[in-house]
Protein backbone atom coordinates (compact mmCIF):
# COMPACT_ATOMS: atom_id res chain seq x y z
CA UNK A 1 0.00 0.00 0.00
CA UNK A 2 2.72 2.38 0.78
CA UNK A 3 6.37 2.56 0.11
CA UNK A 4 8.97 5.04 0.39
CA UNK A 5 12.98 4.68 -0.61
CA UNK A 6 15.31 6.51 0.31
CA UNK A 7 13.47 9.81 0.96
CA UNK A 8 14.76 12.93 2.40
CA UNK A 9 12.48 16.22 3.13
CA UNK A 10 14.33 19.68 4.02
CA UNK A 11 12.76 22.18 4.60
CA UNK A 12 13.56 25.75 3.85
CA UNK A 13 16.21 27.30 5.77
CA UNK A 14 17.94 23.84 5.11
CA UNK A 15 15.65 22.02 8.52
CA UNK A 16 16.36 18.47 7.76
CA UNK A 17 12.86 16.79 8.36
CA UNK A 18 13.88 12.97 7.29
CA UNK A 19 16.71 11.49 6.74
CA UNK A 20 16.94 8.23 4.06
CA UNK A 21 13.86 6.51 5.29
CA UNK A 22 12.75 3.26 3.51
CA UNK A 23 9.28 1.70 4.72
CA UNK A 24 6.91 -0.39 3.58
CA UNK A 25 2.96 -0.84 4.92
CA UNK A 26 1.01 -3.37 3.23
CA UNK A 27 -2.77 -3.24 2.51
CA UNK A 28 -4.59 -3.28 5.52
CA UNK A 29 -1.80 -3.11 7.96
CA UNK A 30 -2.32 -1.09 11.61
CA UNK A 31 0.56 0.49 11.49
CA UNK A 32 1.85 3.11 14.54
CA UNK A 33 4.59 5.96 13.98
CA UNK A 34 6.18 6.49 17.04
CA UNK A 35 8.69 9.41 18.41
CA UNK A 36 9.23 12.22 20.05
CA UNK A 37 8.39 15.81 19.23
CA UNK A 38 10.02 17.01 15.56
CA UNK A 39 11.24 13.27 14.58
CA UNK A 40 9.58 13.72 11.54
CA UNK A 41 5.98 11.68 11.98
CA UNK A 42 4.09 14.84 10.71
CA UNK A 43 6.15 15.19 8.14
CA UNK A 44 6.62 11.61 6.85
CA UNK A 45 2.13 11.48 6.78
CA UNK A 46 2.26 14.82 5.27
CA UNK A 47 4.58 13.37 2.47
CA UNK A 48 2.18 10.64 2.15
CA UNK A 49 -0.56 12.69 1.50
CA UNK A 50 0.95 14.44 -1.41
CA UNK A 51 0.94 17.72 0.94
CA UNK A 52 4.60 18.16 0.66
CA UNK A 53 7.16 17.40 -1.81
CA UNK A 54 9.71 15.22 -0.75
CA UNK A 55 13.43 16.85 -1.29
CA UNK A 56 14.93 13.36 -2.66
CA UNK A 57 13.71 9.69 -3.18
CA UNK A 58 10.38 7.90 -4.28
CA UNK A 59 7.24 7.33 -2.71
CA UNK A 60 4.73 4.93 -3.74
CA UNK A 61 0.82 5.11 -2.19
CA UNK A 62 -1.91 2.90 -3.58
CA UNK A 63 0.24 2.04 -7.20
CA UNK A 64 1.02 5.40 -7.40
CA UNK A 65 4.55 7.91 -7.75
CA UNK A 66 2.93 10.54 -5.75
CA UNK A 67 6.67 12.47 -6.16
CA UNK A 68 6.05 12.89 -9.96
CA UNK A 69 2.38 12.90 -9.65
CA UNK A 70 0.80 15.88 -11.54
CA UNK A 71 -0.23 19.45 -9.37
CA UNK A 72 -3.40 18.85 -11.05
CA UNK A 73 -3.75 14.96 -9.79
CA UNK A 74 -3.25 15.51 -6.52
CA UNK A 75 -6.75 16.45 -5.32
CA UNK A 76 -8.00 13.67 -7.52
CA UNK A 77 -5.43 11.05 -5.25
CA UNK A 78 -6.13 12.38 -1.62
CA UNK A 79 -9.76 11.28 -2.25
CA UNK A 80 -8.37 7.94 -1.64
CA UNK A 81 -7.04 8.96 1.60
CA UNK A 82 -8.66 9.85 5.04
CA UNK A 83 -6.73 12.36 7.54
CA UNK A 84 -7.53 12.57 11.16
CA UNK A 85 -5.80 15.26 12.83
CA UNK A 86 -4.99 16.06 16.66
CA UNK A 87 -7.39 18.86 16.56
CA UNK A 88 -9.92 17.73 14.75
CA UNK A 89 -10.11 20.66 12.00
CA UNK A 90 -13.79 20.97 11.95
CA UNK A 91 -15.82 24.18 10.65
CA UNK A 92 -17.02 25.44 13.98
CA UNK A 93 -20.04 27.24 11.51
CA UNK A 94 -21.23 24.02 10.05
CA UNK A 95 -23.19 21.43 11.38
CA UNK A 96 -21.80 17.86 12.17
CA UNK A 97 -23.70 16.56 8.89
CA UNK A 98 -21.92 19.42 6.66
CA UNK A 99 -19.11 18.90 7.97
CA UNK A 100 -18.01 14.96 6.87
CA UNK A 101 -20.60 15.58 3.77
CA UNK A 102 -17.14 18.52 2.47
CA UNK A 103 -15.46 15.37 1.60
CA UNK A 104 -17.96 14.05 -0.28
CA UNK A 105 -19.08 17.48 -2.07
CA UNK A 106 -15.53 18.18 -3.00
CA UNK A 107 -15.66 14.68 -4.73
CA UNK A 108 -18.14 15.19 -6.73
CA UNK A 109 -20.94 12.98 -5.42
CA UNK A 110 -24.72 13.69 -6.70
CA UNK A 111 -26.50 15.02 -3.47
CA UNK A 112 -28.54 11.86 -2.77
CA UNK A 113 -25.60 10.15 -2.74
CA UNK A 114 -23.83 12.67 -0.55
CA UNK A 115 -26.09 12.36 1.52
CA UNK A 116 -26.60 8.62 2.30
CA UNK A 117 -22.81 8.27 2.93
CA UNK A 118 -22.48 11.11 5.37
CA UNK A 119 -25.40 10.19 7.13
CA UNK A 120 -23.86 5.97 6.88
CA UNK A 121 -20.80 7.18 7.92
CA UNK A 122 -22.18 9.49 11.12
CA UNK A 123 -23.88 6.25 11.44
CA UNK A 124 -20.72 3.99 11.77
CA UNK A 125 -19.26 6.08 14.79
CA UNK A 126 -22.45 6.28 16.76
CA UNK A 127 -23.01 10.02 15.49
CA UNK A 128 -25.94 10.35 13.26
CA UNK A 129 -28.56 11.91 16.04
CA UNK A 130 -26.31 14.58 16.69
CA UNK A 131 -25.70 15.49 12.86
CA UNK A 132 -27.50 18.61 13.73
CA UNK A 133 -25.24 19.52 16.06
CA UNK A 134 -22.28 22.12 15.86
CA UNK A 135 -18.97 20.84 16.55
CA UNK A 136 -18.40 23.33 19.54
CA UNK A 137 -21.31 22.12 21.52
CA UNK A 138 -19.72 18.48 21.27
CA UNK A 139 -17.08 16.90 23.34
CA UNK A 140 -13.64 16.46 22.37
CA UNK A 141 -14.63 12.40 21.40
CA UNK A 142 -17.15 13.07 19.77
CA UNK A 143 -15.80 16.09 17.41
CA UNK A 144 -12.91 13.43 16.86
CA UNK A 145 -15.51 10.76 16.08
CA UNK A 146 -16.75 13.60 13.69
CA UNK A 147 -13.11 13.62 11.70
CA UNK A 148 -13.21 9.84 11.81
CA UNK A 149 -16.22 9.91 9.78
CA UNK A 150 -15.02 12.64 7.32
CA UNK A 151 -12.33 10.46 6.53
CA UNK A 152 -14.19 7.61 5.52
CA UNK A 153 -17.07 9.37 3.63
CA UNK A 154 -15.19 8.46 0.78
CA UNK A 155 -14.02 4.75 1.19
CA UNK A 156 -10.87 5.77 1.15
CA UNK A 157 -8.20 2.61 1.26
CA UNK A 158 -5.74 4.79 3.67
CA UNK A 159 -6.13 6.35 6.87
CA UNK A 160 -3.83 8.98 8.01
CA UNK A 161 -4.10 9.94 11.63
CA UNK A 162 -1.44 12.59 12.99
CA UNK A 163 -1.93 12.62 16.97
CA UNK A 164 -5.54 11.25 16.75
CA UNK A 165 -5.50 11.07 20.72
CA UNK A 166 -3.61 13.58 21.94
CA UNK A 167 -5.94 15.97 22.94
CA UNK A 168 -8.36 13.15 24.50
CA UNK A 169 -8.42 11.93 27.91
CA UNK A 170 -7.32 8.04 28.43
CA UNK A 171 -11.18 6.77 27.99
CA UNK A 172 -11.72 8.84 24.89
CA UNK A 173 -8.29 7.87 23.41
CA UNK A 174 -9.19 4.20 24.01
CA UNK A 175 -13.07 4.82 22.01
CA UNK A 176 -11.47 6.61 18.98
CA UNK A 177 -9.15 3.83 18.99
CA UNK A 178 -11.57 1.37 18.91
CA UNK A 179 -13.42 3.39 16.28
CA UNK A 180 -9.81 2.98 14.05
CA UNK A 181 -9.65 -0.51 14.92
CA UNK A 182 -13.23 -1.09 13.57
CA UNK A 183 -12.60 0.55 10.43
CA UNK A 184 -8.96 -1.64 9.70
CA UNK A 185 -10.84 -4.61 10.40
CA UNK A 186 -13.00 -3.74 7.45
CA UNK A 187 -9.52 -3.75 5.48
CA UNK A 188 -8.71 -0.04 5.65
CA UNK A 189 -4.93 0.51 5.93
CA UNK A 190 -4.17 2.64 8.86
CA UNK A 191 -1.04 4.85 9.75
CA UNK A 192 -1.15 6.57 13.25
CA UNK A 193 1.57 8.71 14.52
CA UNK A 194 2.03 9.18 17.62
CA UNK A 195 4.20 10.14 20.62
CA UNK A 196 2.36 8.27 23.46
CA UNK A 197 4.08 5.11 24.07
CA UNK A 198 1.32 3.10 26.17
CA UNK A 199 -1.59 3.90 23.27
CA UNK A 200 1.05 2.25 21.26
CA UNK A 201 1.95 -0.36 23.92
CA UNK A 202 -1.94 -0.90 24.84
CA UNK A 203 -2.91 -2.33 21.14
CA UNK A 204 0.61 -3.79 20.10
CA UNK A 205 0.63 -3.20 16.50
CA UNK A 206 3.35 -2.84 14.31
CA UNK A 207 5.65 0.46 15.43
CA UNK A 208 7.80 2.72 12.70
CA UNK A 209 9.91 4.55 15.11
CA UNK A 210 11.51 7.55 14.35
CA UNK A 211 14.28 9.92 15.91
CA UNK A 212 15.46 13.05 14.49
CA UNK A 213 14.29 12.19 11.11
CA UNK A 214 15.41 8.72 10.87
CA UNK A 215 13.81 5.31 10.77
CA UNK A 216 15.74 3.46 13.79
CA UNK A 217 13.27 0.97 14.66
CA UNK A 218 10.90 -1.06 13.27
CA UNK A 219 9.09 -3.66 16.00
CA UNK A 220 5.90 -6.07 15.85
CA UNK B 1 -19.07 20.14 -14.82
CA UNK B 2 -21.99 17.99 -13.37
CA UNK B 3 -25.33 20.15 -12.63
CA UNK B 4 -25.05 19.25 -8.63
CA UNK B 5 -21.19 20.10 -8.96
CA UNK B 6 -22.58 23.87 -10.35
CA UNK B 7 -25.30 23.95 -7.90
CA UNK B 8 -22.85 23.44 -4.92
CA UNK B 9 -20.64 26.23 -6.56
CA UNK B 10 -23.77 28.53 -6.89
CA UNK B 11 -24.76 28.01 -3.51
CA UNK B 12 -21.35 28.16 -2.05
CA UNK B 13 -20.97 31.77 -3.94
CA UNK B 14 -23.83 32.87 -2.60
CA UNK B 15 -23.52 31.78 1.36
CA UNK B 16 -19.64 33.27 0.79
CA UNK B 17 -21.47 36.33 -0.15
CA UNK B 18 -23.73 36.69 2.41
CA UNK B 19 -21.22 35.76 5.57
CA UNK B 20 -19.00 38.76 4.25
CA UNK B 21 -21.55 41.05 2.90
CA UNK B 22 -20.40 44.39 4.20
CA UNK B 23 -16.97 43.89 2.62
CA UNK B 24 -18.45 42.91 -0.92
CA UNK B 25 -20.40 45.64 -0.52
CA UNK B 26 -18.26 47.89 0.73
CA UNK B 27 -15.49 46.19 -2.12
CA UNK B 28 -18.54 46.92 -5.00
CA UNK B 29 -19.19 50.54 -3.91
CA UNK B 30 -15.69 51.04 -4.58
CA UNK B 31 -16.04 49.46 -7.87
CA UNK B 32 -18.72 51.68 -8.26
CA UNK B 33 -16.80 55.00 -7.17
CA UNK B 34 -14.01 53.97 -9.98
CA UNK B 35 -16.94 52.88 -12.85
CA UNK B 36 -18.59 56.25 -12.07
CA UNK B 37 -15.45 58.43 -12.70
CA UNK B 38 -15.05 56.51 -15.98
CA UNK B 39 -18.60 57.19 -16.34
CA UNK B 40 -18.46 60.73 -16.08
CA UNK B 41 -15.40 60.65 -18.23
CA UNK B 42 -17.66 58.89 -20.65
CA UNK B 43 -20.68 61.07 -20.60
CA UNK B 44 -18.33 64.34 -20.89
CA UNK B 45 -16.46 63.02 -23.83
CA UNK B 46 -20.33 61.91 -25.71
CA UNK B 47 -21.81 65.24 -24.63
CA UNK B 48 -18.62 67.32 -25.99
CA UNK B 49 -18.72 65.32 -29.19
CA UNK B 50 -22.16 66.45 -29.72
CA UNK B 51 -21.55 69.62 -28.87
CA UNK B 52 -18.65 69.65 -31.25
CA UNK B 53 -21.00 68.26 -33.99
CA UNK B 54 -23.49 70.69 -33.30
CA UNK B 55 -21.48 73.11 -33.70
CA UNK B 56 -19.21 72.12 -36.75
CA UNK B 57 -22.61 72.26 -38.40
CA UNK B 58 -22.10 75.88 -38.52
CA UNK B 59 -18.37 75.83 -39.43
CA UNK B 60 -18.50 77.60 -43.02
CA UNK B 61 -16.56 79.76 -45.27
CA UNK B 62 -18.48 82.91 -46.25
CA UNK B 63 -16.41 84.79 -49.55
CA UNK B 64 -18.51 88.77 -49.75
CA UNK B 65 -19.10 89.61 -53.34
CA UNK B 66 -18.48 92.59 -55.34
CA UNK B 67 -21.29 95.05 -55.74
CA UNK B 68 -22.37 94.70 -59.26
CA UNK B 69 -21.18 91.43 -60.36
CA UNK B 70 -23.07 89.76 -63.44
CA UNK B 71 -25.22 87.04 -63.12
CA UNK B 72 -22.87 84.90 -65.26
CA UNK B 73 -19.85 85.93 -63.15
CA UNK B 74 -21.72 84.74 -59.86
CA UNK B 75 -22.66 81.30 -61.40
CA UNK B 76 -18.93 81.02 -62.48
CA UNK B 77 -17.49 81.28 -59.39
CA UNK B 78 -20.29 79.18 -57.48
CA UNK B 79 -19.13 76.02 -59.80
CA UNK B 80 -15.95 76.86 -59.20
CA UNK B 81 -16.26 76.75 -55.03
CA UNK B 82 -18.60 73.61 -55.74
CA UNK B 83 -15.41 71.90 -57.44
CA UNK B 84 -13.27 72.58 -54.11
CA UNK B 85 -12.62 68.94 -52.90
CA UNK B 86 -13.00 70.27 -49.37
CA UNK B 87 -16.21 71.89 -50.18
CA UNK B 88 -19.51 70.06 -48.77
CA UNK B 89 -22.02 72.59 -50.49
CA UNK B 90 -22.56 76.36 -51.53
CA UNK B 91 -25.53 78.48 -51.15
CA UNK B 92 -25.96 81.88 -52.45
CA UNK B 93 -26.99 84.71 -50.34
CA UNK B 94 -28.06 87.69 -52.13
CA UNK B 95 -28.13 91.62 -50.65
CA UNK B 96 -31.77 91.27 -49.81
CA UNK B 97 -31.40 87.55 -48.28
CA UNK B 98 -28.42 89.32 -46.18
CA UNK B 99 -30.58 92.68 -45.04
CA UNK B 100 -33.26 90.25 -44.34
CA UNK B 101 -31.29 88.06 -42.09
CA UNK B 102 -30.06 90.95 -40.25
CA UNK B 103 -33.43 92.57 -39.48
CA UNK B 104 -33.87 89.35 -37.59
CA UNK B 105 -30.70 89.57 -36.08
CA UNK B 106 -31.65 93.41 -35.02
CA UNK B 107 -35.19 92.24 -33.68
CA UNK B 108 -36.39 94.88 -31.72
CA UNK B 109 -33.74 97.40 -33.17
CA UNK B 110 -34.52 96.66 -36.52
CA UNK B 111 -35.09 100.52 -36.49
CA UNK B 112 -31.42 101.78 -37.62
CA UNK B 113 -31.89 100.37 -40.81
CA UNK B 114 -34.65 102.42 -41.59
CA UNK B 115 -32.73 105.03 -42.60
CA UNK B 116 -30.62 103.66 -45.27
CA UNK B 117 -31.25 104.77 -49.28
CA UNK B 118 -29.81 101.37 -50.31
CA UNK B 119 -28.46 98.19 -49.86
CA UNK B 120 -24.86 98.57 -48.68
CA UNK B 121 -25.10 94.59 -47.74
CA UNK B 122 -22.83 92.77 -50.11
CA UNK B 123 -24.16 89.39 -51.75
CA UNK B 124 -21.85 85.96 -50.65
CA UNK B 125 -21.48 82.82 -50.92
CA UNK B 126 -22.10 80.49 -47.48
CA UNK B 127 -19.59 77.40 -47.88
CA UNK B 128 -19.50 74.80 -45.73
CA UNK B 129 -16.90 72.74 -45.68
CA UNK B 130 -16.52 68.88 -45.39
CA UNK B 131 -15.88 67.57 -41.63
CA UNK B 132 -12.75 65.87 -42.16
CA UNK B 133 -10.95 69.63 -43.74
CA UNK B 134 -11.77 71.35 -40.29
CA UNK B 135 -8.39 72.83 -39.68
CA UNK B 136 -7.11 75.85 -39.91
CA UNK B 137 -4.70 75.13 -42.48
CA UNK B 138 -6.99 74.09 -45.23
CA UNK B 139 -9.93 76.92 -44.04
CA UNK B 140 -6.95 79.83 -44.71
CA UNK B 141 -5.99 77.74 -48.24
CA UNK B 142 -9.29 78.16 -49.59
CA UNK B 143 -9.72 81.64 -48.52
CA UNK B 144 -6.42 82.80 -49.77
CA UNK B 145 -7.86 80.95 -53.23
CA UNK B 146 -10.67 82.44 -53.24
CA UNK B 147 -9.75 86.04 -53.24
CA UNK B 148 -7.46 85.93 -55.28
CA UNK B 149 -10.93 84.99 -57.83
CA UNK B 150 -12.40 88.31 -59.82
CA UNK B 151 -15.53 89.38 -58.25
CA UNK B 152 -14.58 88.12 -54.47
CA UNK B 153 -13.93 91.02 -52.07
CA UNK B 154 -13.87 89.27 -48.86
CA UNK B 155 -13.14 85.97 -47.28
CA UNK B 156 -14.08 85.20 -43.41
CA UNK B 157 -13.42 81.49 -41.74
CA UNK B 158 -14.96 80.83 -38.12
CA UNK B 159 -12.84 77.90 -37.81
CA UNK B 160 -10.11 78.91 -35.62
CA UNK B 161 -12.16 78.28 -32.11
CA UNK B 162 -13.31 75.17 -33.55
CA UNK B 163 -9.83 73.95 -34.03
CA UNK B 164 -9.30 74.64 -30.64
CA UNK B 165 -12.29 73.34 -29.44
CA UNK B 166 -11.37 69.90 -31.32
CA UNK B 167 -7.60 70.05 -29.51
CA UNK B 168 -9.19 70.31 -25.80
CA UNK B 169 -11.25 67.20 -26.71
CA UNK B 170 -8.00 65.57 -27.69
CA UNK B 171 -6.62 66.47 -24.02
CA UNK B 172 -10.07 65.09 -22.36
CA UNK B 173 -9.77 61.88 -24.10
CA UNK B 174 -5.82 61.27 -23.39
CA UNK B 175 -6.50 62.00 -19.79
CA UNK B 176 -9.50 60.49 -19.37
CA UNK B 177 -7.82 56.95 -20.56
CA UNK B 178 -4.64 57.68 -18.38
CA UNK B 179 -7.37 58.55 -15.18
CA UNK B 180 -9.18 55.64 -16.47
CA UNK B 181 -6.37 53.37 -16.54
CA UNK B 182 -4.85 54.28 -13.36
CA UNK B 183 -8.28 53.80 -11.82
CA UNK B 184 -8.54 50.26 -13.24
CA UNK B 185 -5.57 49.66 -11.85
CA UNK B 186 -6.17 50.80 -8.57
CA UNK B 187 -9.90 49.07 -7.98
CA UNK B 188 -7.69 45.53 -9.31
CA UNK B 189 -5.66 45.83 -6.41
CA UNK B 190 -8.78 47.00 -3.91
CA UNK B 191 -10.35 43.69 -5.29
CA UNK B 192 -7.61 41.43 -5.02
CA UNK B 193 -7.13 42.55 -1.96
CA UNK B 194 -10.67 42.60 -0.74
CA UNK B 195 -10.42 38.54 -1.92
CA UNK B 196 -7.26 38.19 0.12
CA UNK B 197 -9.41 38.83 3.17
CA UNK B 198 -12.17 36.73 2.07
CA UNK B 199 -9.70 34.30 1.98
CA UNK B 200 -7.85 34.25 4.89
CA UNK B 201 -11.57 34.56 6.57
CA UNK B 202 -11.72 30.99 5.09
CA UNK B 203 -8.40 29.57 4.83
CA UNK B 204 -9.16 26.61 7.43
CA UNK B 205 -12.24 25.55 5.05
CA UNK B 206 -10.10 26.32 2.49
CA UNK B 207 -7.15 24.12 3.73
CA UNK B 208 -9.45 21.97 4.90
CA UNK B 209 -11.27 21.33 1.33
CA UNK B 210 -8.03 20.96 0.11
CA UNK B 211 -6.82 18.03 2.56
CA UNK B 212 -9.65 16.22 1.26
CA UNK B 213 -9.19 16.45 -2.66
CA UNK B 214 -10.91 19.46 -3.95
CA UNK B 215 -9.45 20.72 -6.82
CA UNK B 216 -8.24 24.71 -7.24
CA UNK B 217 -10.52 25.27 -9.70
CA UNK B 218 -13.59 23.74 -7.13
CA UNK B 219 -11.97 26.04 -4.48
CA UNK B 220 -11.41 28.72 -6.75
CA UNK B 221 -14.47 29.34 -8.63
CA UNK B 222 -16.90 30.60 -6.13
CA UNK B 223 -14.36 33.04 -5.07
CA UNK B 224 -14.17 34.21 -8.77
CA UNK B 225 -17.53 34.49 -8.89
CA UNK B 226 -17.92 36.43 -5.86
CA UNK B 227 -15.38 39.06 -7.60
CA UNK B 228 -17.78 38.69 -10.25
CA UNK B 229 -20.76 39.71 -8.39
CA UNK B 230 -19.12 42.57 -6.96
CA UNK B 231 -17.82 43.96 -10.09
CA UNK B 232 -21.39 43.65 -11.95
CA UNK B 233 -22.69 44.97 -9.00
CA UNK B 234 -20.07 48.41 -9.18
CA UNK B 235 -21.06 48.58 -12.48
CA UNK B 236 -24.73 48.76 -11.49
CA UNK B 237 -23.94 51.16 -8.90
CA UNK B 238 -22.52 53.61 -10.81
CA UNK B 239 -25.32 53.55 -13.59
CA UNK B 240 -27.56 54.52 -10.75
CA UNK B 241 -25.37 56.86 -9.55
CA UNK B 242 -24.65 58.64 -13.01
CA UNK B 243 -28.19 58.96 -13.46
CA UNK B 244 -28.89 60.80 -10.25
CA UNK B 245 -25.87 63.18 -11.13
CA UNK B 246 -26.94 63.63 -15.00
CA UNK B 247 -30.67 64.25 -14.00
CA UNK B 248 -29.20 67.18 -11.44
CA UNK B 249 -27.43 68.43 -13.84
CA UNK B 250 -30.22 68.34 -16.13
CA UNK B 251 -32.38 70.61 -13.64
CA UNK B 252 -29.69 72.43 -12.59
CA UNK B 253 -28.68 74.44 -16.41
CA UNK B 254 -31.46 73.65 -18.11
CA UNK B 255 -31.57 77.38 -19.43
CA UNK B 256 -27.72 77.02 -20.60
CA UNK B 257 -27.40 75.30 -23.27
CA UNK B 258 -30.21 76.53 -25.30
CA UNK B 259 -27.21 79.62 -26.05
CA UNK B 260 -24.97 76.54 -27.33
CA UNK B 261 -26.87 76.79 -30.81
CA UNK B 262 -28.51 73.81 -32.22
CA UNK B 263 -27.02 71.40 -29.23
CA UNK B 264 -29.92 69.38 -28.01
CA UNK B 265 -28.98 69.48 -24.73
CA UNK B 266 -27.06 67.02 -22.67
CA UNK B 267 -28.10 62.84 -23.26
CA UNK B 268 -27.35 59.92 -20.95
CA UNK B 269 -24.65 57.21 -21.74
CA UNK B 270 -26.46 54.84 -24.52
CA UNK B 271 -27.36 51.32 -23.91
CA UNK B 272 -24.06 50.16 -25.61
CA UNK B 273 -21.82 52.22 -23.32
CA UNK B 274 -23.89 50.80 -20.20
CA UNK B 275 -23.70 47.47 -20.82
CA UNK B 276 -20.46 48.13 -21.70
CA UNK B 277 -19.86 49.69 -17.58
CA UNK B 278 -21.39 46.53 -16.36
CA UNK B 279 -19.23 44.15 -18.14
CA UNK B 280 -16.01 46.16 -17.72
CA UNK B 281 -17.13 45.96 -13.27
CA UNK B 282 -17.54 41.93 -14.07
CA UNK B 283 -14.01 41.74 -16.01
CA UNK B 284 -12.64 44.15 -13.52
CA UNK B 285 -13.55 41.43 -10.69
CA UNK B 286 -12.61 38.37 -12.71
CA UNK B 287 -9.19 39.73 -13.45
CA UNK B 288 -8.99 41.13 -9.29
CA UNK B 289 -9.77 37.40 -9.04
CA UNK B 290 -6.98 35.94 -10.66
CA UNK B 291 -4.44 38.42 -9.70
CA UNK B 292 -5.26 37.21 -5.96
CA UNK B 293 -6.43 33.52 -6.54
CA UNK B 294 -2.91 33.28 -8.90
CA UNK B 295 -0.69 33.93 -5.41
CA UNK B 296 -3.00 32.03 -2.85
CA UNK B 297 -0.47 30.00 -0.66
CA UNK B 298 -0.49 25.90 -1.56
CA UNK B 299 0.78 23.89 0.88
CA UNK B 300 2.71 21.47 -1.90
Amino acid sequence: MISLFHVDMVYPGNVQALTDVCLEVAKGEFVFVTGSSGAGKTTLLKLILGAEKATRGQIIVNGRNITRIRRSKIAHFRRQIGFIFQDFKLLPHKTVFDNVAIAKEVAGGAPKEIRKSTYLALQSVGLKDKRDKKPPSLSGGEQQRVAIARALVNDPVLILADEPTGNLDHDLAMEIMGQLMKVNEKGTTILIATHDKELVRRFGMKQVVLEKGRIVDICF
Amino acid sequence: MRWYRGTYVLKKTVTNLRDHFKVHLLTAATVGVTLTILGVYLLLQTNLRGLANSWGEQVQVIAYLGHGLSAERQRALQALIRRMPEVEGVVYRSPAEAMEALRVTLGEHKDILEGLDENPLPGSFEIKVKKEFYKMKVLEAIALRLRQEEGITDVQYGGAWMERFLAVLKIVRVVGISLGVLLLFATLAIISNTLRLAFYARREEIEIMRLVGATEFFINLPLRLEAMVQGGLGGLISLGVLYVLYRIFLAEFRTYWSQFGGWGGPVFLDPVAMVTLVVLGLLLGLTGSFLRLERAPDSR
